[in-house]
């Protein structure tokens, strides 16, 4: 379980996170998004205790990680954005040496270490140095690290930028698999889509404040379907005769139909009845990232 | 936590190409330092003496006697070889370090010469180093030198002598033989003196029987020893009032039990506070007692030089010239490089706080600070060891380790703080600066220093160290200082106090340690 709480965060003068709260259950997945620069990371690593908050605070499993950082740390796994590791490092070197801050004995690390590199697609390249590792080799490493001594609660930077489809198959996998298990997993993204076969919830993050809090159900009921219509013009009687079945919304050459309550069979006919020619006919759903920015937009 | 991550650390700081190449060139050079002090050492030394006796009864012939280096040990595998009076050699041995050669016809080849040169080449078995015969080696080490086997005639026709003194020694003998004996033993007597302030000796003895009816003319006398103070003397060098009347017969002797052999060597303690050893001989054949004096005053520390030479001289100063570079540039790895990449951050959300990283990573620094010095040091000890057969006294060691140690110690936790607080071009910025200031060109600030304050010439070791208070690297001079002080090769210095130097830096690590926490508190580890 992790707790935030009314976390400010400055640099400098500029203030990167405005009061931030939120929580992840454990058993469940949210979803943390915001554009570019909305703070997300920097929400993540004073979570995982690398930043000093400017008020407020993180709990981990209870344990507060201002006050508490040993064992909230060892509560929590973290694979941060864009991994920076000492490049002088064998990869199974390295995670030997980072075991050992959580009291692994070497021999057994270095086991375990296999284990893990081969379980997240590493295991070819557990002796080589760290700065020859890809990318994604390397948020592959830090996803092995995070598992070390088997933690509650997972936070997750923007996991799949840089992960291959067989990566991004591989992590959605691990999560759901970490959700069963009763674990908290934080992850955040740009792109609502992203998350959207994964979170439970997804927490909207705009200029350093949390603008929304929505169920990925509340989500998907926002993004309705419609009927993206073109005709041979577009005039009033046209919207007042869609009006009678659904929201209409007039967008450059094309209207939509919101939540249509009529087929568009039975809706070619009743325009043509009417003298409207329809060209082009079809069912559409806004995307995740319309109801993303519609979300940003009402924050304004 | 476990202790992976501090022998982690230590292994990257000491287990790293350049601290081990470091190393080796820091080894090989403690190796060739040592030898260049023995070069030095036997430059104003000659490397092996020889001290022997010629016995010569019913026509039999035989030369008794022993090879030694400066320090009292037997040197094996000298060529002797003896030379008549006109300078040709008449014989020519390869000898122990504990010889008797009886060659058959060594009377008829002696013959009337009244004195024998003995011909010194030597060719040493290193066996320490694997028994093997370094020619080259001990060629160039040893000066050749004539060694002259002077005597007198006595009963039989024997001579007796040592070969240890130049030319000019005989004469000093006869007087201080005369200047208390009141009869000529057959018993002469060196003292080698290895330290002044132990009294440690090496006495070396040969003694014949006057009697010619004993076989072979073996010696059987009773050997006592007492000390005596015969000057007034006044500071280290100076030399006032003169000698004072003693009856020997009166002072406290020790018992040295019975020699029977030509040749003997003990191991005794001088009184450091005296200056005349007095050897009592006692011969119970004839029950007459004799005396010898031995004057130690002026003699030169053997151990005391040799360790000056190393430990004070300018080679060893060279060293720690460049061991600060070694870890100038851990603190660079350890910290300042990790730390500007963002590499530290990943770490940081271990079950760690920031204190433990900034901990282990000095840990590993001074770990190697640690260890370093001792390979170094014991490096020099062991070559010394394999050359001399003698290793430095520990209480040098110590000394040299302690003051490299706890300098370098310093300097490390310096850095350690520029790199808890600079990025890391800054840390190197900073740290070159240091290293210019308190290395390069401390010399130059003490004289500047001393000339600003007025203290001219004269003053500058005071205001060395006084300065040298203020220097992180300023241990290894106190360490030096004490050294020389103990074996009497310098002055002391009022300012100069080894265990406020030590204090001094006990404080630089200290201080740099806890701001250097105080700054990496702060620091951003984000890249
Ligand atoms: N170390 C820092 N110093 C100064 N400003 C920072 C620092 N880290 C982040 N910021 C600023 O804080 C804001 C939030 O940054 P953050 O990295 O948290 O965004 P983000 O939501 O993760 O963005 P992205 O999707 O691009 O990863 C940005 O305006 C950024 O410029
Ligand atoms: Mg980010």
């Amino acid at each position: 379980m992790i707790v935030i709480e009314n976390v400010d965060k400055y640099f400098g003068k500029f203030k990167a996170l405005d009061n931030v709260s939120f929580e992840v259950r454990n058993g469940e997945i949210v979803g943390y998004v915001g554009l570019n620069g909305a703070g997300k990371t920097t929400t993540i690593r004073i979570a995982v205790g690398v930043l000093y908050p400017d008020k407020g605070d993180v709990l981990i499993n209870g344990y507060s990680i201002t006050r508490e950082k040993r064992k909230a740390s060892y509560h929590v796994g973290w694979v941060p954005e864009l991994p920076i590791f000492e490049p002088d490092a064998k990869a199974l070197d390295y995670f030997v040496y980072l075991a050992g801050y959580y009291g692994i004995p070497a021999g057994e690390a270095r086991r375990m270490g296999r284990e893990l590199f081969e379980k997240v697609g590493i295991g070819e390249a557990a002796d080589k140095k760290l700065k020859q590792y890809s990318q994604g080799m390397k948020k592959r490493f830090a996803l092995a690290v995070s598992m070390i001594n088997n933690p509650d609660n997972f936070l997750f930077d923007e996991v799949l930028n840089g992960l291959d489809p067989e990566g991004i198959a591989f992590f959605r996998k691990l999560a759901l698999e970490f959700k069963r298990e009763g674990r908290a997993v934080l992850f955040s993204s740009h792109i609502l889509s992203e998350v959207e076969n994964l979170a439970d919830r997804v927490v909207f993050i705009h200029k350093g404040r949390i603008i929304a809090v929505h169920t990925m159900e509340e989500i998907k009921s926002m993004a309705k379907p419609a009927l993206r219509i073109k005709t041979d013009r577009v005039d009033e009687g046209l919207v007042k005769i869609l009006g009678e079945y659904g929201e209409v919304r007039v967008k450059d050459d094309a209207v939509y139909l919101i939540n249509p309550s009529i087929d568009s069979s039975s809706l070619i006919e009743k325009l043509s009845q009417k003298g409207y020619r329809v060209e082009e006919i079809n069912r559409v759903r806004p995307s995740l990232e319309e109801v993303f920015f519609k979300i940003i937009g009402e924050q304004k | 936590m476990s202790l992976t991550p501090i022998i982690y650390d230590f292994k990257r700081s000491f287990l790293r190409l350049s601290t081990i190449a470091f190393l080796i060139v820091f080894l090989l050079g403690g190796a060739g330092l040592s030898y260049l002090s023995y070069q030095f050492f036997t430059q104003q030394y000659p490397s092996i003496y020889t001290a022997g006796i010629i016995t010569a009864t019913n026509n039999t012939c035989m030369i008794h006697g022993i090879v030694y280096d400066p320090f009292g040990h037997l040197v094996d595998n000298a060529r002797l070889v003896l030379v008549n009076r006109s300078g040709s050699i008449i014989a020519g041995f390869r000898v122990k370090g504990n010889y008797t050669v009886n060659l058959t016809d060594l009377c008829s080849r002696i013959g009337g010469a009244r004195k024998l040169w003995y011909y010194l080449g030597t060719i040493r078995v290193e066996s320490s180093i694997g028994n093997q015969t370094i020619t080259t080696f001990a060629r160039n080490m040893v000066n050749e030198s004539w060694y002259i086997i002077y005597g007198r005639d006595f009963a039989g026709g024997g001579i007796i002598g040592f070969g240890e003194q130049p030319p000019t020694a005989p004469t000093t003998r006869q007087e201080e033989i005369s200047k208390y004996e009141s009869s000529i033993p057959s018993v002469w007597a060196s003292l080698i003196l290895l330290d002044k302030k132990t009294g440690d000796s090496v006495l070396i003895m040969l003694a014949v029987n006057n009697n010619q009816s004993i076989p072979g003319l073996k010696p059987h006398y009773n050997i006592s020893y007492a000390f005596l103070k015969t000057m007034i003397r006044q500071g280290i060098f100076g030399v006032s009032g003169g000698f004072s009347t003693v009856n020997l017969s009166r002072l406290e002797y020790r018992d040295l039990g019975y020699i029977d052999k030509y040749v003997s060597m003990y191991r005794i303690r001088v009184d450091p506070d005296k200056d005349n050893l007095v050897l009592r001989i006692y011969d119970p054949a004839s029950n007459t007692t004799s005396y010898l004096t031995i004057d130690y005053a002026f003699k030169t520390p053997v151990k005391a030089v040799y360790t000056g030479v190393l430990v004070a001289g300018t080679p060893m100063n060279l060293f720690m010239t460049f061991f600060p570079i070694l870890f100038l540039y851990l603190s660079y790895a350890l910290l300042a490089k990790p730390k500007s990449i963002g590499a530290l951050e990943f770490i940081l959300a271990r079950p760690v706080t920031r204190w433990d990283i900034y901990l282990t990573r000095w840990v590993g620094g001074v770990l190697t600070a640690l260890i370093s010095p001792a390979l170094f040091v014991l490096a020099v000890d062991a070559t010394t060891y394999a050359i001399l057969g003698y290793g430095m006294p520990g209480s040098v060691l110590l000394a040299v380790y302690t003051g490299m140690t706890l300098a370098l110690v310093a300097f490390y936790s310096l850095t350690y703080m520029f790199a808890a607080g600079l990025r890391s071009s800054l840390h190197l910025a900073a740290s070159i600066t240091a290293y210019l200031v308190f290395v390069i060109f401390w010399s130059i600030i003490v004289l500047i220093s001393a000339f600003i304050i007025g203290a001219g010439f004269a003053g500058v070791a005071s205001i060395s160290y006084l300065l040298a208070y203020f220097n992180p690297l300023g241990a290894y001079n106190f360490a030096q200082y004490s050294i020389q002080v103990d074996y009497g090769l310098t002055h002391p210095v009022e300012t100069a106090n080894p265990w406020l130097g030590g204090l001094s830096a006990i404080i630089w690590i200290t201080a740099t340690f806890i701001i250097g926490y105080y700054l990496f508190k702060k620091a951003n580890l984000t890249s």
